[in-house]
C-alpha cells in the first residue's frame, strides 16, 4: 500500500510521528479483529451462545484463561478501546524524540486528560 | 438471537461506519437511532455498542486517513485538548442547563453550516503559498487522487478554531453528541481547511473522545456481545470502505453528502428540541 502520511507537516521527522501512529492503530485493529474472530469461531465450534453481558474485566480474564468465547471477545473489545490511548502516548513520545517539545507536551496533555476522564468516569 | 438479526445489526453498523469514516463524524449519530428505532435494541445497550463502534470506526478509518495524508496530527492534538476541557465543562453545566434550547441552537448551527459548505463548494481554497505564515507548524500537504493534485494548506485562524472547538466540546458534553459534527464544518469554514483534511483530522479525534464512554460501559460489564460484536464486524468493513470513498470522491461531491447529512441532523435536532421528531 502506498503511504503518503505527509499531513503532519512535510518534514521526514514528522513522518516518524505519523508512521508510529499508523503502526499502533493498524496493529490495534488487526489484533482486535483477530481476537473477535477467534471468539466467534470458539462459540460456533463449541456451540456456546454469546452472553447478554460481557461482565467485569476479572470475569472476562477468567473466561479467557479457560478458553471461552466470551474471554476472547472481551479482550478483542478491550484492545480496540486501548488503541487510541496507546497511540496518543506513542505520538507524544515520538514528538519528544524528534525534538518537537511543544507538540510533545500538547499530546501528553491529551493523554493525561484521557486517563483522568476515564479514571473519573469508571470510579 | 438469530443470524439474520446479527447480520442486520452488522449491516446497519457498516452503513453508519461508511458515512462516519467518510465524513469524520464517528458514526454514533447514525448507529443509536438505527439500532433503537429500527432494530429494537435497548437504548442503554445501543449507546454502549455505539461507543465501541465509534472507537472502532476511528481506529480503522484513521489508520487509512493517516496513510492517505488526510489527518493533521498536530492540529488534532491541539484541538483535542480544548475539546476535552470543553466536554468536561459541558458535562458539569448539563446538570443545570435546559438541553432543548441548546439542541435547537445546535440544530440551527448545523443547518447554517450545511448551507455555508454547499455555497462555497465550488470555490476550493487555493494552495497555501510557501511563505504563508505558520507560527504553530501546522502546514500540511497530501495528494488528492480524485483530482490528481497535490494539496498544500495551512490552517487559518487557529485561535478562533480552538475557541470554537472548546464550544463544540461544551455542547458535546451537554448534549452527549460526538464532536465531529461540529468540528468538520468548523475546520472547513473557520480554519479554511480542505474538507478531506477536516474529515481525516476529525475522524482521528472522535475516537479519543469516545474512549471514555466506551471505558465506562466496558468496566461496568454493560457491553452486550450479541450487539457489540456484529456492530464491530460491520464497522471493520464499513470504515475501510468509507475512508476509501473519502480518497476517491471529488471534494464537491463529498460536500454534497455533508450537506444532506448535516441538514438531516440539524433538522432532527430542532424537531427533537420541540419533541416533534418523527425519526425519534
Amino acid at each position: 500500500m502506498t503511504e503518503h502520511f505527509s499531513a503532519s507537516s512535510p518534514g521526514p521527522e514528522s513522518r516518524q510521528v505519523t508512521a508510529s501512529a499508523i503502526k499502533v492503530l493498524t496493529t490495534g485493529w488487526r489484533l482486535s479483529f483477530a481476537l473477535v474472530i477467534i471468539g466467534l469461531v470458539i462459540a460456533i465450534v463449541r456451540d456456546e451462545p454469546l452472553t447478554g453481558e460481557l461482565g467485569t474485566f476479572a470475569h472476562v480474564f477468567d473466561e479467557l484463561i479457560t478458553g471461552h468465547s466470551n474471554g476472547f471477545l472481551g479482550l478483542g473489545i478491550l484492545v480496540m478501546i486501548l488503541a487510541p490511548i496507546v497511540s496518543s502516548a506513542t505520538i507524544a513520545i515520538n514528538f519528544f524524540r524528534i525534538g518537537d517539545r511543544r507538540y510533545g507536551l500538547i499530546t501528553t496533555a491529551v493523554f493525561v486528560i484521557l486517563m483522568v476522564s476515564i479514571t473519573l468516569s469508571v470510579f | 438471537m438469530d443470524l439474520d438479526y446479527s447480520l442486520a445489526l452488522g449491516l446497519a453498523a457498516a452503513l453508519a461506519a461508511i458515512l462516519g469514516s467518510m465524513l469524520g463524524l464517528g458514526g454514533g449519530v447514525f448507529i443509536v437511532p438505527l439500532f433503537t428505532l429500527y432494530l429494537g435494541v435497548d437504548p442503554k445497550i445501543a449507546v454502549g455498542a455505539s461507543a465501541i463502534a465509534v472507537v472502532t470506526n476511528s481506529v480503522v478509518g484513521s489508520s487509512n486517513h493517516l496513510r492517505n495524508g488526510f489527518t493533521n496530527i498536530r492540529l488534532s492534538m491541539l484541538l483535542q485538548v480544548s475539546t476535552a476541557i470543553g466536554a468536561i465543562v459541558g458535562a458539569i453545566i448539563a446538570i443545570w442547563a435546559d438541553a432543548s434550547l441548546l439542541k435547537a441552537l445546535l440544530g440551527v448551527i448545523l443547518v447554517y453550516s450545511a448551507f455555508s459548505m454547499i455555497r462555497s463548494r465550488k470555490a476550493a481554497y487555493p494552495n497555501a503559498a510557501p511563505g504563508t505564515p505558520d507560527p504553530l507548524a501546522l502546514r500540511a500537504t497530501y495528494p488528492d487522487p480524485a483530482s490528481g493534485d497535490e494539496v498544500h494548506y495551512v490552517p487559518q485562524r487557529v485561535g478562533v478554531g480552538v475557541g470554537v472547538s472548546t464550544g463544540a466540546g461544551v455542547l458535546s458534553g451537554m448534549l452527549g453528541i460526538g464532536g465531529g459534527v461540529i468540528q468538520v464544518p468548523m475546520m472547513n469554514l473557520v480554519m479554511r481547511m480542505p474538507v478531506k483534511a477536516a474529515a481525516g483530522t476529525s475522524s482521528f479525534m472522535v475516537g479519543m473522545t469516545a474512549v471514555a464512554t466506551a471505558a465506562v460501559f466496558y468496566s461496568s460489564g454493560k457491553i452486550d456481545p450479541r450487539v457489540a460484536v456484529p456492530a464491530m464486524l460491520g464497522v471493520f468493513i464499513g470504515s475501510n470502505l468509507g475512508s476509501t470513498l473519502t480518497k476517491r470522491l471529488k471534494t464537491d461531491r463529498l460536500i454534497l453528502v455533508f450537506f444532506v447529512i448535516l441538514t438531516y441532523l440539524g433538522v432532527s435536532m430542532i424537531l427533537d428540541a420541540f419533541d416533534t421528531n418523527p425519526f425519534g
